[in-house]
C-alpha cells in the first residue's frame, strides 16, 4: 500500500510535533510532501502523485479552526474539477482519505460545551466534502493536542498510533493491530538491541499462538451461537 | 495456560523494550506489549463467554 502524506505547515522547521512525525513516518515507505516546500506547485506532478496513492493523508496544524492558507492554495490549484469528478474517470474513487491535525487546545475542548464548543468533525467538514465528491473512503481523523505536554510514554504511543495510521490496514480492529505488529516485529528484528534471533522468534511465535487462540475462541462461540439459535 | 503465555509474552516485551537504545524500537515494543495485554483481556472475555453459553441452563 502506497501512502502519500500531504503536509501542510508554514514554519515546518521550527515545528516540534511535525519534525517528530516526519521522523516516525521516515521509516516507512511512504511519500513526505510539505506544500510550502514546494517551489512552485506542478500541478500535473501533484496529481500523478495523489493517482499513485492508495491511502492520502492532509497533516497540518489547526489555524482558526482550519487547514494553513498554504493546503487550501494547494487544494485550489491541484483538486481542480475534472480531476476530482469532472471527466468521468474519478481519479481518487475509493482511495482512503485521511486527516492528521495538531491542536494547541486539549482534545476535550472540542466539543458542544467545551470551549471551543464545536468538534474537529465539524471542522474538518468542508475537507470531508472533497473526500466524498471524489468518491473516497473517509478513515477517523487522527488528533494530536498538546504534544509538547504529553509524557514521553504517550509521545512513544503517539509515534506508533501514527505510523498505524500510515500503513496499517483500517478498519483499527484488534485483528488489523495484530497483523500489523506481527509484521512490524518481523521487520525490526535485526534492529533490536542486545538480543538474540531465538529469544525474539519465541516472542514473535508466542505472539502469533496468541492471535490463533483467540481467532479459536472467536469460532467457537460463534459455533455455540450458531447451537443457541436451532 | 493460555493466560500465563500472555503474562509472560507482555513482560518478554517490557524486558526486551527497556533493553533498547533506539527510540523508535522502545517505542514499538512498549506498544506492542499493549497489543498483548489487550489480546490477553480479550481472551479472559472470550473465555468467559464460552463458559457462560457452555453452562446456559436453558439450553439444557
Amino acid at each position: 500500500m502506497k501512502t502519500l502524506i500531504i503536509v501542510s505547515h508554514p514554519e515546518i522547521n521550527n515545528s516540534q510535533t511535525q519534525q517528530f512525525l516526519m521522523q516516525g513516518a521516515k521509516l516507512f515507505d511512504v511519500t513526505w510532501h510539505h506544500v510550502e516546500g514546494l517551489k512552485k506547485i506542478d500541478v500535473d506532478n501533484e496529481q500523478k502523485l495523489l493517482r499513485a496513492a492508495d491511502r492520502i493523508i492532509f497533516q497540518f496544524p489547526l489555524y482558526w479552526y482550519a487547514a494553513p492558507a498554504g493546503l487550501k492554495d494547494w487544494e485550489d490549484k491541484v483538486l481542480t474539477r475534472n480531476f476530482i469528478y469532472g471527466d468521468g474517470n474519478d481519479n481518487l474513487r475509493d482511495k482512503e482519505f485521511g486527516i492528521v491535525v495538531s491542536t494547541g487546545m486539549p482534545l476535550k475542548e472540542f466539543r458542544r460545551g467545551g470551549t471551543e464548543n464545536i468538534t474537529i468533525d465539524q471542522i474538518m467538514a468542508p475537507l470531508r466534502a472533497i473526500a466524498d465528491r471524489a468518491k473516497m473512503e473517509n478513515l477517523p481523523v487522527f488528533v494530536i493536542s498538546q504534544f509538547q505536554y504529553l509524557k514521553e510514554e504517550q509521545q512513544m504511543q503517539t509515534l506508533i498510533d501514527y505510523q498505524r495510521y500510515l500503513t496499517q490496514k483500517y478498519p483499527d480492529t484488534l485483528d488489523n493491530r495484530q497483523e500489523w505488529f506481527e509484521q512490524e516485529f518481523a521487520d525490526r528484528l535485526k534492529t533490536l538491541d542486545e538480543t538474540n534471533c531465538t529469544e525474539c522468534e519465541t516472542i514473535l511465535n508466542t505472539f502469533i499462538q496468541q492471535k490463533e487462540d483467540l481467532s479459536q475462541l472467536k469460532s467457537t462461540i460463534s459455533l455455540i451461537k450458531q447451537g443457541e439459535d436451532e | 495456560m493460555a493466560e500465563d503465555t500472555g503474562v509472560w509474552l507482555s513482560k518478554e516485551l517490557s524486558k526486551l523494550a527497556d533493553k533498547q537504545k533506539a527510540y523508535e524500537n522502545r517505542a514499538f515494543l512498549t506498544a506492542m506489549k499493549k497489543v498483548v495485554e489487550e489480546q490477553n483481556d480479550r481472551m479472559k472475555l472470550l473465555q468467559g463467554e464460552v463458559d457462560g453459553r457452555l453452562w446456559n441452563h436453558e439450553q439444557w
